[in-house]
């Protein structure tokens, strides 16, 4: 008897869109009715490919002087014939087509229990998201009512929180709908998890580095930990999310979201740099003020400021120098 | 076209120094029929004098207007006229007066700007800068259309009160005259000026202003509106005359003799207020800079809103002269101001946030193009002055042309308090880095807790 083979006629993503069985050889394959496989193609031709086994009873494609041609999947050199091996895919006109021997060995399957990281399987139970909301929706009145210096009117300080919630549920919502699409489960509430939890990062980051900057008088290292912090949140917030829907490890993940979440960053800081550095009026300085309590370094004298004073000479001339050019 | 020089907007202290002392207190009878005596004399000059008023005032016109040009600034490019001023000749060989920012874009963009010197009876000429002052706003050149006859100097400042005509031709109507009085010098003025009760309008700028008998007073250069208008004093411009006279082969007027006056002015007064401790005033249970200087116009405000958790106090010095650099730059040579930001109702915490956004808010109006000046650099430092915590940040731009000059701004957050603060600013402008630096650490040592 004949070797069994399965033909799969693959998606452009590598899904299979159909199968058959064969176990008579030669298989016929083109756009004709007389054919053991018939492809919706137009560049397929009527008669394009028989599949057949030789004298060593392995399996060769044989192109039948069709208008296209076949391709093997890593060559653009059109081929006359194609010997299969256990996992090869060949191209038939726009189609691709995969051919299953008993050669064929499937991997093992993955266990279920390390699709998700152990982390997020943890904090995204349903109590964790319980806690976080309302823990969310805290920070978030907090943090407008700890910058609001008139009379507190309800309606003014709820409805930037609300809008808040409201971003985090519609975005995470965004991100449950390519869970669906692209596995069998939306993941809302661990969505859901991930974006508050990045939400009151950034809230804890943006505090402590105020903190920082005014205790050590560091201004400049606060705003590079802030960004760089901010950064990192983000790549967190994709890679999480990727992960989530994709259900699955992978080792481009991390890389693919660090990636994204720079050339956010730096489109970003371009942009933030290139509206201000043309502003001949605007002062660009930060400065963190705290009580003093905070405050861990000594203070200069006037005498040292004024050194100091002196020493912007050099940078106010080259930056007028380079705004020339 | 140019209007004429603003000048700052707060002015009713300016205008309430030039008011004459109360007479001293005297015997009721005598006042009495003095006052009567007074009332008949005055009524009977003023009679004369608005007899004579119209009479005279179309006389001096016809007599003078042959001494007077009109200066039309074009762009090279397309010939159109950019801006309008007037000028007046002062010598037999052509020399012509005239404002500095009339001319200035001659002198700052010679390539891209020429002029024609318009005489009253519609001959045109072609102007030669040989002087200018910027300082007073002053510029000298020279034409070649045929003099007839001149202006002469004044040889001493006339009396307060002196009849005055300032000629010009304001909006390109036409020359023009216009009758006021001289009220003096404003003596606390960084820069001398004279106040003249006249309304001199846009494209006076550069006019003579003359006595009945034709000497000049005083040259136009700004108006506050309202009959408030202020002149150059004569001297100036006269000073600008002898020293062409007398050094005809002096080297070309370029930006490098700008930033050398401007320095020079600077030296005057920078070097004054850094001669003794600055005096305070107080605010709060703060010990903060005063009025350092009489030609420094001092006042008060405060922000008090029912809806505010928070009140603000302020308290802000100024020179009264703006500076005209160029058509993109007017500059205020020193302003400081203090806020005393404080409040009852918000916690330490929840102030020092307030603190620091109000620290950190933009919009001091600098003016200057990409052309003028170089973008700021600041350093940023807690310094401490006699026990008083302060955050101190201290930024500086450099001139692009008129190099050696800088704009500088403190900015000085005052620590300690627990809901109350004073934040205090100090901006120089046109100095050099030195003397920022230096006047920037004498204002800080100003600055000191009151107990």
């Amino acid at each position: 008897m004949d070797e069994v083979i399965f033909i799969e006629i693959l998606d452009k993503s590598g899904r299979v869109n159909a199968r058959s069985r064969h176990d008579h050889f030669p298989v016929t394959i083109g756009s004709a009715y007389t054919n053991d496989v018939i492809l919706e193609d137009e560049f397929a031709s009527p008669e394009h490919v028989a599949i057949e086994q030789n004298s060593d009873r392995a399996l060769v494609i044989n192109d039948l002087d069709s208008t296209n041609g076949i391709y093997t999947s890593t060559s653009v050199e059109r081929k006359t014939r194609i010997v299969v091996a256990a996992d090869n895919l060949v191209r038939v006109g726009h189609t691709t087509l995969r051919i299953r021997t008993a050669a064929f060995l499937p991997p093992a399957a993955i266990p279920e229990n390390v699709k998700a990281s152990v982390l997020l399987k943890t904090i995204s139970g349903r109590w964790s998201l319980f806690l976080l909301l309302p823990l969310t929706l805290g920070i978030a009145i907090w943090s407008v009512f700890w910058e609001t210096y008139t009379q507190i009117r309800i309606p003014a300080l709820l409805l930037p929180p609300m809008l808040v919630m409201a971003m985090i549920l519609i975005w995470s919502g965004i991100w449950a709908l390519a869970s669906r699409l692209y596995s069998h489960h939306s993941f809302y509430p661990r969505h859901i998890v991930i974006s508050c939890l990045v939400f009151l990062a950034s809230a804890i980051l943006e505090i402590l580095c105020g903190y920082y900057a005014f205790a050590f008088g560091a201004e400049l290292s606060a705003e590079i930990v802030t960004y760089a912090g901010f950064t990192a949140l983000t790549a967190c917030l994709i890679y999480w999310h990727l992960r989530t829907c994709m259900q699955s490890m992978s080792k481009t993940l991390p890389i693919a979201s660090g990636f994204i979440a720079c050339t956010i960053a730096a489109i970003v800081w371009l942009s933030l740099h290139a509206a201000s550095s043309n502003d001949n009026a605007r002062l660009q300085y930060n400065a963190a003020l705290k009580p003093l309590p905070f405050k861990l370094v000594d203070s200069a004298t006037v005498a040292d400021f004024a050194k100091s004073m002196a020493k912007i000479k050099t940078s106010a001339d080259s930056a007028a120098h380079d705004s020339g050019r | 076209m140019r209007q004429v020089q603003a000048q700052a907007i707060e002015s009713p202290i300016l205008l309430s120094s030039q008011q004459t002392p109360l007479p001293n207190p005297m015997n009721r009878f005598s006042a009495a029929t003095l006052r009567r005596l007074f009332v008949l004399i005055a009524a009977s000059i003023h009679a004369f004098y608005s007899y004579a008023a119209s009479d005279d005032t179309s006389l001096v016109f016809e007599r003078y207007k042959e001494r007077l040009v009109q200066i039309r600034v074009l762009d090279s490019a397309s010939g159109a006229r950019v801006s309008l001023g007037s000028g007046f000749i002062v010598s037999s060989d052509g020399l012509i007066i005239t404002n500095y920012h009339v001319v200035s874009d001659l002198i700052q963009k010679p390539s891209n700007y020429r002029a024609d010197i318009l005489h009253h009876n519609g001959t045109i000429g072609k102007p030669r800068l040989l002087r200018f002052d910027i300082v007073h706003d002053l510029a000298l050149i020279q034409t070649n259309i045929p003099i007839v006859s001149w202006f002469d100097f004044s040889i001493a400042p006339p009396r307060k009160g002196a009849r005055v005509f300032s000629l010009g031709t304001p909006l390109d109507l036409g020359f023009t005259i216009v009758e006021g009085t001289y009220s003096g010098l404003i003596e606390e003025s960084l820069y001398e000026q004279v106040h003249f009760t006249g309304s001199i309008n846009a494209g006076m700028s550069g006019g003579p202003a003359i006595l009945a008998n034709g000497t000049v007073v005083g040259i136009n250069v700004a108006s506050m509106g309202d009959q408030v208008s202020f002149l150059v004093p004569a001297k100036f411009a006269k000073s600008l005359v002898d020293d062409a006279k007398q050094n005809v082969s002096a080297a070309q007027e370029n930006l490098a003799k700008a930033t050398q006056q401007l320095l020079n002015s600077q030296n005057d007064y920078i070097h004054k207020l850094l001669a003794s401790p600055l005096p305070t005033t107080v605010l709060g249970k703060y010990k903060l800079p005063g009025q350092a200087a009489n030609y420094l116009k001092c006042w008060g405000d405060s922000q008090r809103h029912e809806v505010n958790l928070f009140e603000i106090v302020s308290w802000e010095c100024s020179a009264q002269n703006d500076l005209y650099l160029s058509r993109t730059q007017t500059i205020s040579p020193v302003w400081y101001r203090h806020e005393l930001i404080s409040s009852t109702k918000l916690n330490p915490l929840r102030f020092y946030n307030l603190y620091q956004n109000y620290f950190l808010r933009g919009g001091y109006g600098f003016q200057g193009g990409s052309d003028d000046v170089g973008p700021f650099s600041c350093t940023t430092e807690f310094v401490a002055n006699v026990g008083l915590e302060m955050k101190a940040v201290f930024c500086l731009r450099a001139y692009k042309k008129l190099l050696g000059l800088y704009d500088a701004v403190l900015r000085v957050a005052t620590l300690g308090g627990n809901t109350e603060g004073v934040q205090s600013t100090l901006m120089i402008q046109a100095v050099s880095a030195e003397s920022a630096t230096r006047f920037s650490a004498h204002y800080l040592e100003a600055m000191t807790w009151t107990k």
